[in-house]
This record gives structure tokens, sequence and C-alpha cells, in this order.
């Protein structure tokens, strides 16, 4: 196959897949997402320019029909629900591992989980993917210091929750500085 | 420099410059709040990775890639280098009066050949992967996909200039007015290194109605109509060319307009 997206696609619809999860918190929602962020890639394609990353513009389609297209479907249905519904939640139920390691990776992404989606879809995008200020501030179409400023806020909104939950049985492994 | 929490997350990330951080560390020596913003972001610098990755999301269902596949398959090709090449003389929509030169030879014997519904003996449109395929593209068309200003009539005529110079077949874009369909857009896109034709069309609301084209080397075979995720699929072919109609048209509505477009009973408003 020469052309790069075809070749390529198969390749990141796993990534596309947990990005998709991590909006919307949903199999079937996540399910469509990725369906539609790749339909809409292939008709699309003549935008993308090759070498520049496939990766952040697939995700700037995936995210903008979340935004636009499933975001308020979704919070219409549970609303439906009269609150019986609310998010899976996908902790490991294989219960391996150090248990104070365990807990805290749990409370990790439950802090994260309760921000505002603005700030989490920086946190997850920054934080979790890895992607630069610049590759987020492009999938989000949004200035890069619009970027940061969410970035800070939603680090201070977790640093403050984990001040205030003292975990004095957890050993807080940080990441490096 | 202008010490908000962007700055202080920068500073207690180690990204600024020494003497940056010299002064941050001066004003923050004498600003409580300042400190203790540092002091959540630095509790903040937590293994979100690791965190997330330790997760167990459910697993990406095999039906993505399998569909996604599909659609690759059908993805747009590139823009073709050519324009203008002879073409067979002028053709309406599965009226059969016009057969690409190319092709004529070939599927001369099955012009009026037409089958009853559910004739065994042949390989019928409905069940062609192709016409599966289309159908399952076509169902995640949403009206915000092609509500947007028409092509312009340029492209228009070079898309069907294209279609024709590769498929040696001339073709038309049918006014639909009549039957409250709208042109808005027409895409070559390719299945099995074959040309595929998409013209799409919109109703006053609901989702898009397609009609699409691909050449086979086959004969004839009559109008099959199912349903496919609430939209109906209406296939047939007529004179080395296989026609499908993705429409949230009532099955009746459906089967009338696909009628018709055989028949050839619909204006052209672009081409051939």
């Amino acid at each position: 196959v020469n052309d790069p997206l075809q070749r390529e696609l198969p390749d990141l619809l796993p990534r596309l897949w947990r990005f998709a999860m991590r909006l919307t918190r949903d199999p079937a929602d996540a399910q469509d997402l990725v369906q539609r962020c790749c339909l809409r890639a292939l008709e699309k394609r003549a935008q993308w320019q090759p070498g520049t990353a496939l990766l952040s513009w697939l995700f700037k389609i995936l995210h903008s029909i979340w935004i636009n297209e499933l975001r308020s479907l979704q919070r219409r249905r549970e609303g439906n629900l009269n609150g019986e519904g609310g998010m899976d939640d996908f902790a490991d139920p294989s219960q391996s591992g150090d248990p104070e390691q365990r807990l805290l990776l749990r409370q990790v992404v439950q802090a994260v989980e309760a921000l505002p989606e603005a700030q989490r879809v920086v946190m997850v995008l920054v934080e979790v993917e890895g992607f630069s200020y610049r590759e987020a501030a492009d999938v989000l179409d949004i200035p890069i210091g619009t970027v940061m400023s969410r970035l800070a806020r939603a680090r201070i909104s977790v640093g403050q929750r984990f001040l205030a939950e003292p975990t004095d049985n957890i050993s807080l492994k940080q990441s490096p500085s | 420099m202008k010490i908000d929490e962007s700055v202080l997350r920068a500073y207690v990330d180690a990204e600024l410059a020494p003497e940056q951080r010299d002064q941050i560390e001066a004003v923050l020596a004498h600003n409580a709040e300042l400190r203790a913003q540092v002091q959540a972001l630095r509790a903040s610098r937590l293994p979100y990775r690791a965190a997330f990755d330790a997760e167990a999301l459910p697993p990406m269902p095999m039906a993505i890639a399998a569909q996604v596949a599909s659609w690759t398959a059908l993805a747009p090709s590139a823009p073709p280098h050519r324009f203008g090449a002879p073409l067979g003389r002028r053709r309406w929509l599965g009226l059969g009066a016009g057969v690409g030169m190319g092709l004529a030879a070939s599927f001369a014997a099955g012009l009026f050949l037409r089958l009853p519904q559910g004739h065994g003996g042949m390989d019928m449109p409905s069940s062609s992967p192709w016409v599966s395929a289309i159908a399952n593209y076509q169902a995640l068309y949403v009206r915000a996909t092609v509500d947007q200003p028409p092509d312009d009539s340029a492209r228009i005529q070079w898309v069907l200039g294209d279609f024709a110079a590769t498929t040696r077949t001339a073709i038309a874009i049918p006014d639909l007015q009549s039957a409250g369909l709208t042109f808005k857009r027409i895409q070559r896109l390719g299945y099995e290194d074959k040309p595929l034709l998409q013209m799409i069309f919109l109703a006053a609301q609901g989702k898009p109605t397609a009609l699409c084209l691909l050449p086979v080397e086959r004969q004839d075979a009559a109008i099959q109509q199912s349903e496919l995720q609430g939209m109906q699929v209406v296939s047939w072919q007529r004179s080395g060319m296989s026609y499908v109609l993705v429409t949230e048209l009532p099955a009746h509505q459906a089967k009338a307009l696909a009628d018709k477009l055989l028949a050839g009973g619909y204006p052209a408003i672009y081409g051939a």
C-alpha cells in the first residue's frame, strides 16, 4: 500500500481506541467515535501533510467529533438515566501487584477523572499520551498558552486533592522532575 | 516576568532557566498564596501514564479493524493525471442507452437481461462485497458530513470527466429535486482498484442519500433491496455498471426512486 494513511491507520487504531475510551469512558461511544474518526480521516486525507504527525492529526479529528457530535448525545443519554448510569470504572480487577501502589494509581486516575473536561483532556494528552504542548495545542485547536494554563490548573487541582486526602500509608512514587 | 500558574508549573517541573528560577524563588519567599500553589503542583507530580496504563480498558472491538479495512479499500484514489479521454456515447444513469466503448463487446449479450428477485443462479448485487462495503460506509454518514455549500461546477465536471476517462463510460448526475433530494457532493473513491463514483444528495431532513457506481464485468441484475442500520440499500446492475442507492427514505420510496433511475426518468444536472 503506497498511501501512508492506509498503511499506518490500522496500526494506530489501538491508540485511537485508548484515546476515545479516555474521552468517552464508554465502549459503545468509543467505538462510534473511532469509526467516525477513521471515516472522516479517509475523506479528508488530502488535508493531511505527509511528514507531519499522523497520530496528532487523527487525534484532532477524533477530539473534534467528540466535542461537536457525540458528547452532547452522551450527556443527553446520561440525563435520561436520571443519574443511574455514570461512567464505567476500569480498575484492573486482577488485583495483582503491590496493593499500595495499585491504590495510588487508582487515586491518580480518579483525580484526573474529576477534573473539568477541558483540563482532563490536556492532562491525558500531555501527561498520559506524552504529547508536547505544541502537539496538544494542535489536537485541541487552541493556543499553546491555553494548553499550559489548563495543564497548570489541572495539576494544582490534582495536587490539592492529594494534599487534602493524606496518603500516609501510600508511598508517593513521583515521576522524576 | 509575570508569575502565573503556568510559570509555577514550569518551575516545579524544572523547565525554567536558572535566572528565572531565582526570580520565582525571590517572589515565593514573600508570597504564601503562590507557595501554596507550588506545594500543590509538587504534590501533583504523579505517575499519570502508569496510572492510566494500569486501567483494564475493554479491548478494541474487532469490528473496528474490520470496518476500517473495508473503508481503506474504498478510500479515494489519488487525483488522476489525465482528463478527457475518448468517451462512449451519451449515457444516462441506468438507462442502458450507452455502453462504454471498451466494455461494449463484453456486455452486449447481457444488456437487457433482467433477473427475477431472489434468483440464485447469479451473483446478485445485494450480496456482493462492494454493496455491503458501500452500505456500511454510508451508514456512518450524518447530515453534518455533507451539509455544506455544494461543490463548484468545475470540480464536479472534473470528477465526472475522470470517472468517464477511466471507465470509458460517460455518467450524468441526476436531478432528484422532484424526489425531494438536493445534490450536494460527488467523490471519486476506489474499490479493489476499480473507480467508484459516489454522489450525495440531501433531503430536507435526515441522513444523506448516496448513489454509488462501480464498473463491473458481469451481466445485468435486477433491483435488489435490503435494510441496513435503518437505511434502505437498493442495488442493481446495468450495462457493465453496478449501482447502489443508500437512503433513509421509506422502503417504497427508495424502490420507486431506484425504478425511475433505472428507467432514466430523471433529467441530468451535470455531465453526460
